[in-house]
């Protein structure tokens, strides 16, 4: 059968789900079509606006990159002030959900990267991160704890010290271990932090906590602790944290699954529900018809089915080449679902560059777009007026590199989302005072 | 027997873990993706078998949320049908896989008899023994089952007619319902046949590791359903374990099959009663006066893997005065008869209890869900009745309350 809506969103990752929050808030009608479920849920969950300019350094200011980005950047093309927006507008959102984001901010107010250490004891620039924790304490603290559980084996307290210390900027901090006891036997693996997260959203869990957190950072500026404060958008645990521990807190950024990001996934989940967006899993989007520049319809094909939808506009956020946004084949890069071209040398030799941790071509290859995030070809003519490209699977950005990942998904999808609406409810008006 | 199943696209992302409900609330089990494709590398080096594998419960999310398409459950299963063919299954597993057998097996007792001997506390504590936990939600027998009942059912004599595939919980436990979608077929302008050579579609053998009785029961229904076909009827069904079944699982596992006598498909029911609605052929729209109804759905999982959208919902909110909403907290619990094992029956409770939370908070007095194992769990954590999608809607049509009871 064939199905109407205003609003098609392709793709359950950040950008999808803000784009789909985003349209459906502008009363239009949303479906979202998802084959996977997106980067989001396994991520660490803060939102990278931009941690470092294209020579490699490190921002203060994430704004402050932005008027060196090159023409083609997301951020170029949504500016800064529709950035600073969107992310605002999107906060407000999740804070009614219970879960609170906050921004860093330098003494004068002016928005501010923070380090984020990870369980590997690296540090990573982010720059909005979960209100009810304080990683900003983390440069200035004298006295920080370091914990991890037993049994939970990627994280080590002993090994993220010691790494921590290279930093210039942590030298002088006196670090202290301490390992927690193991809350139930390991049975045939090793604990990881999703575990303990789920197990201290129980009742048990939060006895647990409560016994083993307590008065833990008395004495300390900092606890640093593995993303094990709850999975839930508002874990009643996670509000307590710092109250029991007697310190301000910080969970520590881990492989995936991150934690945090699931966090942050079932807000928006959340927020989604009460708008009834309804979602059509397990199917991927292709075989888009378009019609003097329209897409008309666009099918959803799982194993032996196919259906078909006619919506009024669609939001593009299928993320990149991994998420299967961007397709490699035989030496032509292409967009997945419609089968937009997406410029690239001849020779494959040259999409990525030898040393490994440098600037590869391939990371940017992207859907080139006009000022709305519609898809244009190399002279600038919109290909498809009712379709929006979100997130990852845009061009002229490498979020791995300058550390934008979440941010540029947001942002984009927030104005993607609205755009698309605006104009299906706009056709809408329009066709019903034609009849 | 040829098998199109692949762990080797597997990125090892993690997405399958943070949503496999059995993960989530118990570590006893290793996990999808190394019991899946993980330890896939290691069963093909003929290694033995992780105990843990009967932990998983075959719900499927992690298939729904893979960003890479790997059939993990699919890979699940065929391990657990290798291992029941080296060490054989259990008395109990075979019992809760073939509830059709024994319903026909029952059949000549009266429905009471049956029920008291099967539901009493001495009989539960004896088959708690067994390993059906005896705080388990099973189902009473109906006096008759759906297919005894359409056969004394008054049917309109209508030009065209459709194939019900009923699946064994509608045909032994909970007739009415596929009663109910008779009728509502019948508004629609469709004689209902069921022919008596459907059997169980086969799944719980699946989840069981009856691989051999799967593979008769597929053979089974591949012929009655190429007869309708030949005949120029569609199939549909209300039961979305029963669809997938179809759909996506004989295909993946006997692809021989498929070859020999062709893709038989079911089609959703409530997805075709809301085209039928769509194209004016079921008038949904002038209904009597009543006072509104709110309604909390849970989406199957099995429904939400096969990329369908949620066709029940939709249609229940196209009747004037429903409010219908999604309840969004993902599997039940009770996954067939997962539940219903005693090693078995907290972790289901335990992966339920979101959902049964939004049953008790919302302010819909009564629930509603395509599957009808779902709906005993829904009503046994959420303590609220829950009933069949077109059940709602024959009620609206007729201008009545829905009918809560099973067999009033
Ligand atoms: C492990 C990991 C951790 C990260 N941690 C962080 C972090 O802590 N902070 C941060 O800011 N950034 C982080 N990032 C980066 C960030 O996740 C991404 O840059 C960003 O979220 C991309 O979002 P997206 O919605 O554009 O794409 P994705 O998340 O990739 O989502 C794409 C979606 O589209 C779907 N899709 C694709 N094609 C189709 C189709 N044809 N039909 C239907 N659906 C389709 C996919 O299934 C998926 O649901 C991390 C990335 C990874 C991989
Ligand atoms: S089928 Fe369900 S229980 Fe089994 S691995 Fe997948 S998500 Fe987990
Ligand atoms: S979600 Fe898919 S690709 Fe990712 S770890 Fe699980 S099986 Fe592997």
């Amino acid at each position: 059968m064939s199905r109407k809506t205003d609003v098609l969103v392709i793709g359950s990752g950040a950008a999808g789900l803000t784009a789909a929050y985003a349209a459906a808030k502008k009363g239009a009608r949303v479906k979202l079509v998802c084959d996977g479920m997106g980067c989001l849920a396994i991520s660490g969950g803060s939102i990278d606006l931009l941690g470092y300019d294209r020579e490699g350094n490190r921002l203060a200011n994430p704004y402050d990159g932005f008027a060196a980005l090159s023409p083609e950047h997301p951020y170029s093309i949504a500016g800064a002030e529709k950035t600073k927006e969107a992310l605002k507008e999107f906060g407000a959102a999740l804070k009614s959900k219970g879960y609170e984001l906050k921004a860093g901010a330098d003494a004068g107010g002016a928005p501010q990267n923070t380090l984020v250490p990870t369980i590997m004891g690296t540090l990573k620039p982010t720059y909005l991160y979960d209100a009810a924790q304080s990683p900003e304490a983390l440069v200035s603290a004298k006295k920080v704890l370091v914990t991890s559980v037993k049994g939970f084996r990627e994280c080590r307290s002993r090994l993220v010290i010691d790494q921590l210390r290279r930093y210039p900027e942590l030298e002088n901090i006196d670090f202290k271990e301490k390992v927690l006891p193991a809350p139930f036997p390991e049975y045939g693996r090793s604990l990881t932090a999703l575990d303990l997260a789920h197990f201290a959203d129980t009742t048990r869990g939060l006895e647990w906590m409560r016994e083993h957190l307590r008065g833990l950072g008395e004495n300390y500026d900092l606890v640093l602790l593995p993303p094990i404060i709850g999975a839930k958008a508002s874990s009643p645990v996670r509000k307590e944290a710092e109250e029991i521990m007697k310190a301000p807190f910080a969970e520590m950024l881990s492989l995936p699954p991150g934690v945090q990001g699931i966090r942050l996934r079932s807000a928006l989940i959340g927020l989604l529900e009460d708008m009834d967006v309804e979602f059509y899993e397990n199917s991927q989007a292709g075989n888009a018809k378009i019609e003097n520049g329209i897409c008309v319809e666009l099918e959803s094909a799982s194993t032996n089915r196919r259906v078909i939808h006619k919506p009024g506009t669609i939001v593009a956020a299928t993320g990149g080449i991994i998420s299967g946004g961007v397709s490699l084949k035989q030496g032509l890069v292409e967009e997945a679902v419609f089968g937009l071209p997406i410029a690239a040398p001849r020779d494959v030799e040259e999409w990525s560059s030898k040393d490994i941790f440098g600037e590869h071509l391939f990371s940017r290859m992207g859907v080139k777009t006009d000022n709305n995030f519609r898809p244009v070809n190399n002279s600038g003519e919109v290909l498809i007026n009712n379709v929006f490209f979100a997130g990852g699977t845009l061009g002229g950005y490498d979020y791995a590199r300058e550390k934008s990942g979440h941010g540029t998904a947001i942002a984009t999808g927030w104005i993607a989302g609205c755009l698309a609406a605006e104009e299906a409810l706009n056709n809408a008006r329009n066709q019903a005072g034609a009849n | 027997m040829k098998v199109r199943i692949n762990p080797d696209k597997c990125i090892a992302c993690t997405t399958c873990v943070v949503n496999c409900p059995v993960s989530r609330v118990t570590t006893k089990y290793l996990g999808p993706r190394m019991i899946g494709p993980a330890y896939q590398r290691f069963r093909l080096l003929a290694l033995a078998e992780d105990e843990s594998l009967t932990y998983c419960s075959n719900c499927k999310n992690c298939e729904i949320t893979c960003p890479q398409d790997v059939p993990v459950a699919g890979i699940n299963m065929l391990a657990r049908a290798d291992q029941s063919k080296k060490y054989g299954t259990s008395l109990r597993d075979w019992v809760l896989a073939h509830g059709e057998l024994q319903a026909k097996a029952l059949q000549l007792i009266p429905a009471s008899l049956k029920n008291f001997g099967m539901l009493n506390p001495v009989t539960r504590s004896i088959l708690d023994a067994f390993g059906i936990d005896k705080r388990a939600p099973l189902p009473a027998f109906a006096p008759k089952t759906f297919r005894q009942l359409l056969k004394n059912y008054k049917q309109p004599s209508l030009r065209k007619k459709i194939v019900f595939f009923p699946g064994c919980f509608i045909d032994v436990y909970d007739p009415l319902t596929g009663i109910d979608m008779v009728w509502a077929f019948n508004k629609a302008g469709y004689e209902v046949v069921s022919p008596d050579d459907f059997s169980c579609c086969g799944l719980p053998m699946i989840a069981n590791g009856f691989w051999e009785d799967a593979i008769k029961r597929a053979r089974n229904n591949l012929k009655a359903l190429a007869d309708c076909r030949e005949q120029g009827m569609i199939a549909v069904t209300g039961c979305p374990s029963c669809a997938l079944m179809f759909r996506e699982e004989i295909p993946e596992y006997f692809p021989d099959l498929i070859d020999e006598l062709g893709l038989g498909l079911l089609e959703d029911a409530q997805d075709f009663l809301l085209q039928m609605a769509d194209k004016g052929e079921l008038d949904i729209k002038n209904l009597p006066e009543q006072p509104d109804l709110n309604i909390l759905y849970h989406a199957p999982c099995h429904l939400r893997a096969q990329g369908n959208g949620l066709p029940g919902l939709d249609l229940m909110n196209e009747l004037d005065g429903v409010s219908a909403r999604a309840a969004n907290a993902g599997c039940c619990g009770i996954s067939g008869s997962y539940g219903f094992k005693k090693e078995k029956y907290e972790i289901g409770m335990e992966i339920g209890s979101e959902l049964f939370q939004k049953i008790k908070e919302s302010k819909a007095a009564i629930s509603a869900s395509e599957c009808g194992t779902c709906r005993v769990q829904m009503t046994h954590g959420g303590g609220k009745p829950a009933i069949h999608p077109v059940t709602v809607l024959r009620a609206r049509m007729e201008g009545k309350p829905p009918r809560t009871a099973y067999n009033p």
